[in-house]
């Protein structure tokens, strides 16, 4: 019932959309801005924002982290957010982390804040996902041909810098925003000594010894950067309890790529953990190495 | 006899893993050369199966056309809709796609991968080869243990700039307003 009820809860997070009064979109970011800010209101205006044969493809997950792909024509998505709209307020709060065009064809990649405030109890949700959106030019109007739609894992929660309020601009920025950001730990997440902890749910994130200058060296050294790069491809390091790094998911790192990161933990010194509950708790960081 | 039946065993799987059958696709890379792989195959039913194996069910196909004189011509099919209608230009060209470069987006379970690639095509009745560079913009999604193609978005390059232009990058960190 429980996971239903989450599953039924990201979905609708997944579905929030928007509507715009008929006007001429000029470049693909008015497109794209017009359908994330526009309130949820009229049956169809989300419709009219897509190209004929449009799909919306998205990845949700329960509580244990089990995954689901739907995917929905614009009509089926418009009708979803029409009646997700009945029951919540909802906002959304998109943020573009990469855009690619190249003459009538748009790519942009961004992560989305989602919430939802359900209207009967007040009972506010919210949520992250990223979206990737295509978009054609028609008639000197931009439509969304495909969006691409993940949603926040419970259990793999977006890195802090690919969304809104964690936003850092370098290496050695994240780190310092990301312990500025930690001083108010979040609420909710109970203490568990076998948990892999993300840096925001902790009271304290993990520290590298010495200053951020030679941090930032060592990023530079391997390759490495904090921040979602082109060219880059995601990894992640935990920092245990005792302050050790080691490489805990490299996905779709190459051989080289590996041999690289492996290098890049090796070299490090050891860690001031992450605290939670007063405990040292593991914690994990996602950085990015080149390709 | 029995190392021929093997050797041969050998070849028929190995051709079978060509084709792109029997792939984990557990990789970006194992799914996008798939993807040019069944576009090169000629004959329709295998190119049908091909495709069966990569993409989601509802997956599609949009493609943008440019033009020098005229608005560009866009239009997205479901890829068995696509098969049946390029049916006609499989029986007169051999089509390869060589890839040129590429750039992925990537978090959890979506991924998109930019490539430029080069396309040739080759006139069966003259010999001739046509190219044409398109930029490919695929958007994947991972379950089941691998990855699905839930989308295709090509252009082709224009007469007004490099299709290299398309991997450029911009407007890091725009926030709607």
């Amino acid at each position: 019932m429980r996971r239903n009820f989450t599953l039924h809860l990201l979905f609708l997070a997944f579905l929030v959309g928007t509507a715009y009064s008929v006007h001429s979109q000029n470049a693909p970011l008015d497109s794209y801005d017009a359908f994330y800010l526009e309130p949820i209101e009229i049956k169809g205006n989300v419709e009219r924002h897509f190209s004929d044969g449009a799909r919306i493809s998205t990845m949700i997950y329960d509580s244990t982290g089990n995954s689901q792909n739907i995917t929905l024509t614009a009509k089926e998505y418009d009708e979803q957010l029409f009646m997700a709209n009945a029951d919540f307020i909802v906002t959304r709060t998109p943020e573009v982390l990469i855009y690619r065009a190249y003459e009538d064809l748009a790519s942009v990649y961004s992560s989305v804040k989602i919430e939802l405030v359900d209207r009967e109890s007040g009972e506010a949700y919210s949520t992250y996902s990223v979206q990737s959106m295509k978009l054609v030019r028609k008639f000197d109007d931009w439509y969304i041909t495909h969006l691409n739609i993940q949603n926040e894992s419970p259990i793999d929660p977006l890195p802090a810098h690919l969304v809104q309020d964690k936003a850092a601009i370098s290496a050695s920025a994240a780190v310092e925003k990301e312990n500025n950001d930690l001083a108010t730990p979040k609420e909710g997440i109970p203490y568990d000594s076998a948990k892999v902890y993300h840096v925001r749910d902790v009271d304290e994130p993990p520290v590298y010894p010495g200053d951020v200058a030679s941090y930032k060296n060592m990023l530079d050294q391997f390759q490495v950067t904090t921040i979602a790069t082109p060219g880059y491809t995601p990894f992640i390091i935990t920092i245990g309890e005792d302050g050790l790094a080691s490489l805990s998911y490299v996905h779709d790192l190459s051989g080289f790529q590996i041999s690289r990161a492996e290098s890049f933990v090796r070299s490090m010194l050891i860690w001031y953990p992450g605290i939670k509950d007063a405990a040292s708790v593991k914690c994990k960081i996602i950085l990015y190495i080149h390709d | 006899m029995t190392k021929s039946l093997s050797i041969l065993i050998v070849m028929v799987l190995c051709c079978r893993v060509g084709d792109g059958f029997g792939q984990t696709y557990s990789s970006i890379d194992d799914i996008v050369q798939a993807y040019y792989k069944a576009v090169s195959i000629g004959e329709k039913e295998s190119r049908m199966a091909a495709y069966e194996d990569i993409f989601i069910p509802s997956g599609t196909i949009t493609s943008v056309k440019t033009s020098a004189t005229k608005p560009s011509s866009v239009k997205t099919l479901s890829w068995g809709d696509l098969i049946r209608e390029t049916a006609p230009f499989y029986s007169d060209f051999e089509i390869n796609l060589i890839e040129n470069e590429r750039e992925v987006d990537y978090y959890l379970d979506i991924a998109t991968a930019h490539t430029l690639v080069n396309q040739r095509s080759l006139q069966k009745s003259t010999g001739k080869t046509y190219s044409q560079f398109l930029w490919i913009d695929f958007d994947l999604v991972y379950f089941d243990d691998r990855w699905y193609i839930s989308a295709i978005n090509w252009i082709d390059q224009s007469s007004r700039q490099p299709i290299q232009n398309a991997l450029l990058t911009d407007t890091l960190w725009h926030q709607s307003e």
